[in-house]
């Protein structure tokens, strides 16, 4: 016999379980729901850095020239990775061509472009152990794939190989330092792009200002004479102020904040690698950077962003502008000026009495799990000979004697500024914790937005910390 | 003989799919959020190491900050706008299909795209909006360039990008039946009365759908954060500082354990959600 209330029980006990049932069922929905959605979300990011997975991946076309007579061999493959698109992509490509023509069925370079997230998808193509043989790096990531076992030490390569004109002494010592880690040698530069100062000598004519006096050689802004206290009172005889149509000089971030730490004797991370934000000269070097904000001579930052830096220039507005000597100023379309009006000189002189210009430059490196590396080496070579007559400027003591013939038209006059500027031409101390200590969101971006009260010891002394937390970490 | 296999044999692609791209990733990920991973050289086992780094780091915090501060305003101006604009586009007038169109269009377009074009749009010196403000004497702020307006940039955006909502709302619209707001007119209720008495009630379970799903998208903000970005740390939100750990940092490890801190706070709300929406949903 059942009893009434036994049954009543049962029921509501299955009833909760049901409850209870339903409710962990719930959670779990709710859990994949969730995870798919952040799952999402990761796809999403990648969305944003991956829209060019199917990157133009050129192939070489043009055949090797094999001898008949020669034995078969199949030519080695050598993916090399840039970040070139357009019309730099078509230029590297002539150039693979004619280096594979060149290399008798030895070799064969196959061309690979990221045009974008180079870095991103570098790092996961080499962390699914499927990155390029040759890869084109920026000076301030080597230090950081060297360090963490992603390139191939081509110290040896270099030493014992024939070609005299890329042994690491012919190169100007702060750009192969780039190329280096732990004293081994990882890459060979292909390019030294030193901050100039180009001058629209058209504004000097117009408010009857003086150009800075130039050396035996035609370099405006001599050398050890020309300071930045000089350059900040040439700026101010031009209009200036809000809502002027004319200013003297211009900066939306460009250039770089070091070279202000450099002219004044600091620096953000020493030689070896150490914070000195917080020394005297640094300070000092971010005291100089205020007041030249401060002194009126360059448009508001916001202008500057939303006209554009080079375009301001361009557009005639601009008496004096720090820019790459490989920025091509004089093949772009100008308003209220002409090419002629383009004079060049060199960028003050800190207190040491040399120029301290900032240069952006790069190298070829190799994979470390690059299968056979003396070939690929080869290649390196083969290319970045190629590069030395294709780029301005060549990284190597004389290199700019190679690309005479591409120096055409105005920019001829600028070959003594370049060579003036490469001896004395740096980069940062890169180390692999450089893009975290974040100098342009820590420090210079606040600089140019929070100039008035921008407190340089205070600054200094807070990205000290920063810095000192994550180098010991 | 009935086979006891059948039904999972016809959800396996599913759940083939789920264990594949959803379970292992996510274990694999619970893994690599143990480890100092740089992403270019191995990885080392570090325990909860970087779970306990999160929580002294201060990038975390401002990030972490700037996300709930937009999401706490974009999800409910979004919800709202959004609602309101499927009210008006549930009228029968002329031409609604097009205005339907327009409004669901920047819920297609590649999030790239929309950020190039805000940037333009919020350009302060020849920007449509500050233009527009100029018109009526208004001088317009530097959008992205002063830390002050970042936030109601985006902000901006969030409402112009609430096509696919209005969908869904003007879906459960109609979904409502007439004789409902019939009866209520023969009882005398007006367009408030019939809005908050019929229309919003049972309109909760799409409400609850959007609630959720905004919360999600606010902290999973990415793409136009890390193209538009903002002055100072304004723009940075927790997925841009969370990419940058992975990709420029070389803290892979350091970043996985950040998803997995998203993933815990988005789950929590997402319960929180779903335990008080038995109280205020229609059906909950």
């Amino acid at each position: 016999m059942y009893n009434a209330d036994k049954v009543t029980n049962k029921i509501v006990k299955l009833q909760n379980k049901e409850e209870g049932m339903k409710k962990i069922l719930g959670i779990i929905l709710i859990i994949i729901m969730v995870s798919s959605l952040m799952i999402g979300c990761t796809k999403d990011a990648e969305e944003k850095t991956t829209d060019n997975d199917n990157t133009p991946v050129v192939e070489a076309v043009e055949e090797t020239t094999e001898k008949d007579d020669a034995p078969k061999m199949e030519a080695v493959e050598i993916r090399f990775a840039l970040w070139a698109g357009g019309k730099e992509l078509d230029e590297f490509q002539a150039i693979a061509d004619e280096v594979n023509a060149e290399a008798n069925g030895e070799y064969k370079i196959i061309v690979e472009s990221i045009p974008d997230n180079y870095i991103q998808k570098l790092s996961t193509q080499f962390s699914g152990k499927n990155a390029a043989d040759l890869i084109w790096l920026s000076q301030d990531n080597i230090y950081a794939f060297a360090e963490l076992g992603a390139l191939y030490d081509i110290t040896d390569l270099n030493q014992n190989s024939s070609t005299e004109i890329l042994k690491e002494e012919n190169f100007f010592t702060n750009i192969i330092k780039t190329a280096k880690y732990d004293n081994k040698l990882f890459g060979i530069p292909w390019i030294a792009n030193p901050v100039i100062m180009y001058y629209n000598t058209s504004l000097f004519d117009k408010y009857g200002v003086d150009l800075p006096k130039a050396d035996k050689d035609g370099v405006i802004g001599t050398e050890g004479e020309w300071t930045w206290d000089d350059f900040i009172a040439l700026a101010k005889q031009f209009p200036n102020g809000d809502g002027a149509e004319d200013y003297g000089w211009i900066t939306g971030g460009w250039p770089p904040i070091e070279m202000y730490l450099w002219a004044e004797g600091g620096d953000i991370l020493d030689e070896n690698y150490k914070s000195v934000i917080n020394t005297p000269e640094s300070i000092k070097g971010l005291e100089l950077a205020k007041e030249i904000l401060t002194s009126g001579i360059t448009p508001d930052i916001s202008t500057v962003w939303d006209q554009g830096f080079s375009e301001m220039f361009l557009n005639g507005q601009i008496a004096m502008i720090m820019a790459g000597a490989a920025d091509d100023f004089e093949l772009r379309e100008m308003n209220n000026m002409t090419v002629d009006d383009i004079a060049y000189g060199v960028v003050p002189s800190g207190v040491d009495g040399k120029y301290h210009s900032f240069n952006w430059t790069a190298s070829t490196v190799m994979n470390a799990d690059t299968e056979n590396p003396e070939m690929a080496y080869k290649a390196m070579e083969a290319m970045t000979l190629k590069f030395f007559g294709w780029k301005v400027t060549p990284p190597i003591k004389g290199g700019i004697d190679l690309i005479d013939e591409m120096l055409e038209g105005t920019k001829v006059i600028s070959k003594p500024t370049i060579v003036a500027a490469l001896a004395d031409t740096r980069g940062g101390n890169y180390h692999t914790a450089y893009a975290e200590i974040d100098i342009w969101r820590n420090l210079f971006e606040p600089l140019l937005l929070e100039t008035d009260s921008f407190d340089s010891a205070e600054m200094a002394q807070k990205l000290d910390d920063e810095i000192n937390k994550i180098l010991n970490r | 003989m009935r086979d006891k296999w059948a039904g999972y044999k016809f959800i396996s692609p599913w759940l083939i799919g789920v264990l594949l791209f959803t379970a292992f990733p996510m274990i694999f990920a619970a893994y690599i959020s143990l480890t100092d991973w740089p992403i270019l050289g191995s990885s080392r086992f570090i325990g909860l190491a970087n779970f306990k780094e999160i929580f002294t780091d201060k990038e975390f915090y401002q990030s972490l900050m700037v996300t709930a501060r937009y999401a706490v305003l974009a999800v409910p101006i979004g919800i709202i706008s959004s609602f309101i604009m499927a009210l008006l586009m549930n009228f029968k007038i002329k031409g609604v299909s097009i205005y339907r169109t327009i409004y669901y269009l920047p819920a297609v377009v590649s999030g790239v795209a929309v950020a190039v074009i805000w940037r333009w749009i919020l350009n302060p010196n020849y920007g449509v909006v500050n233009m527009m403000l100029g018109w009526i004497g208004v001088q317009g702020p530097n959008w992205l360039g002063d830390p002050n307006w970042v936030l109601p940039s985006y902000l901006l955006i969030a409402i112009w990008g609430s096509g696919s909502a209005i969908l869904t709302y003007i879906v459960g619209l109609k979904d409502i039946s007439n004789e409902l707001y019939e009866a209520a007119t023969i009882d005398g209720a007006g367009f408030f009365k019939k809005l908050t008495k019929i229309t919003i009630p049972l309109m909760t379970p799409i409400l609850y759908y959007n609630l959720i799903m905004g919360i999600v998208a606010a902290f999973r903000k990415f793409t136009d954060a890390y193209i538009i970005g903002g002055a100072g740390n304004e723009g940075r939100f927790y997925m841009v500082n969370l990419y940058e750990n992975a990709f420029s940092y070389y803290r892979m490890g350091y970043a996985t354990a950040l998803a997995w801190v998203l993933f815990i706070i988005i789950l929590s709300l997402t319960l929180l959600i779903n335990k008080s929406s038995k109280k205020w949903m229609y059906g909950g």
